[in-house]
């Protein structure tokens, strides 16, 4: 059972007030249209470091929730981070890892020994004290709201579908084009 | 790029790089954050910066992590550095392009090599002869530091982040 990512996010932004969102890849665009902001990082130059990148802003800026949003794909690119982020441990930050067992971007390809690989149960063992799984966008949306009360850093496995409707290298390019400004904005708001 | 050169330096073995004077030099300079994994060049700075220290130390598993963080804490308007090995850096060079050039975050980074002691250390890439080659491909600005006398540097390259839209590095040659 897995929800498809635009329900997935849905709830997501039905639930965001003011948090910082770094934002990866396949994500992007739809997070964009549902939850548009300035607050709004997207993170597209090197897979692996959405999660860094969002552990160093939590660390900065303690007093709002960061949250973010990567693929399972990035993730296993840089799964140390996990021990990182358990040891620095910002009570303001939120890991919501779509789970959707490919790496949709390049095309679908299949991530490494994906029928065994149990994410959570990484993140676990790497120290994070607080990790979740949602299957279905209903259960989701019933815990969310406690979910972002409780202190990070807390870790959220999130099973979604692949998606046929992915970007395109065409498409991609146009988010890339906009990278910089969109990226310049983000350090703009921050800076007010 | 502005490079440190001293024609006909040849670093005095008694004011060679040491721990202590690193130490001081980067309390005075202001770093609020340093990730780091250890190093055995710098084990003493790091246990002390660990154990007694107002700059806060962020240990990673690897090296690359710490260009993001790096990146997150400089859009949140904290002065952060990096301390790696030579390796280290070659190791961030991905994240580096991707997570810190291109999101035109500065900060400094310190990169730790063995190569002033020997002249062969000078030309072995195990002691780190392509870390100055390899920023200048990235069109990183760098200093290369090989003494106490030159350890000031680093405050130099931590101001120049204010206004660089790149990390700005520091080579420590030990």
């Amino acid at each position: 059972m897995a929800m498809k990512r635009v329900e997935c996010l849905k709830v997501l932004a039905k639930y965001r007030t003011d948090e910082f969102v770094i934002v990866a890849w396949q994500s992007i665009n739809p997070w964009q249209q549902l939850s548009p902001s300035k607050y709004n990082f997207q993170s597209i130059r090197t897979m692996g470091e959405c999660s860094t990148f969002g552990l160093g802003l939590a660390l900065a800026r303690p007093g709002r929730r960061v949250m973010v949003l990567e693929g399972d794909g990035s993730l296993c690119m840089n799964l140390g981070c996990l021990v990182t982020i358990a040891m620095a441990a910002p009570p303001n930050y939120y890991q919501f890892i779509l789970h959707n067992r490919v790496y949709e971007t390049t095309g679908g390809q299949t991530i490494p020994n994906i029928d065994r690989l149990d994410l959570a149960m990484i993140a676990r063992g790497a120290g994070i004290p607080s990790v979740h799984r949602y299957r279905d966008a209903e259960t989701l949306e019933r815990e969310l709201p406690e979910l972002l009360k409780e202190k990070g850093p807390v870790f959220i496995l999130l099973d979604i579908e692949p998606d046929e409707s992915h970007l395109s290298g065409k498409e991609f390019g146009k988010v890339r084009a906009r990278d910089k400004d969109c990226n310049r904005q983000f350090k703009e708001a921050l800076s007010t | 790029m502005r490079v440190v050169n001293i024609p006909g330096h040849v670093p005095d073995v008694t004011d060679r790089i040491s721990n202590d004077a690193v130490r001081q030099v980067l309390e005075e300079s202001g770093i609020e954050y340093l990730v780091t994994l250890p190093e055995s060049l710098y084990e003493v700075l790091l246990r002390d910066l660990i154990t007694g220290s107002s700059i806060k130390v962020i240990q990673v598993c690897r090296e690359s992590e710490g260009i993001g963080i790096c990146s997150g804490l400089t859009y949140g308007g904290k002065k952060a550095a990096t301390l790696y090995s030579f390796k280290g850096f070659y190791n961030s060079i991905d994240s580096l392009q991707g997570c810190a050039v291109r999101t035109e975050s500065s900060f400094l980074m310190l990169i730790s090599e063995a190569s002033a002691q020997t002249k062969a250390g000078a030309r072995d890439p195990e002691g780190g002869c392509f870390t100055a080659d390899l920023l200048k491909a990235l069109m990183i600005p760098y200093y290369e530091v090989t003494s106490n006398a030159e350890l000031p540097v680093i405050k130099q390259a931590l101001e120049q982040t204010k206004t660089s839209t790149k990390p700005v590095a520091v080579i420590l040659r030990w």
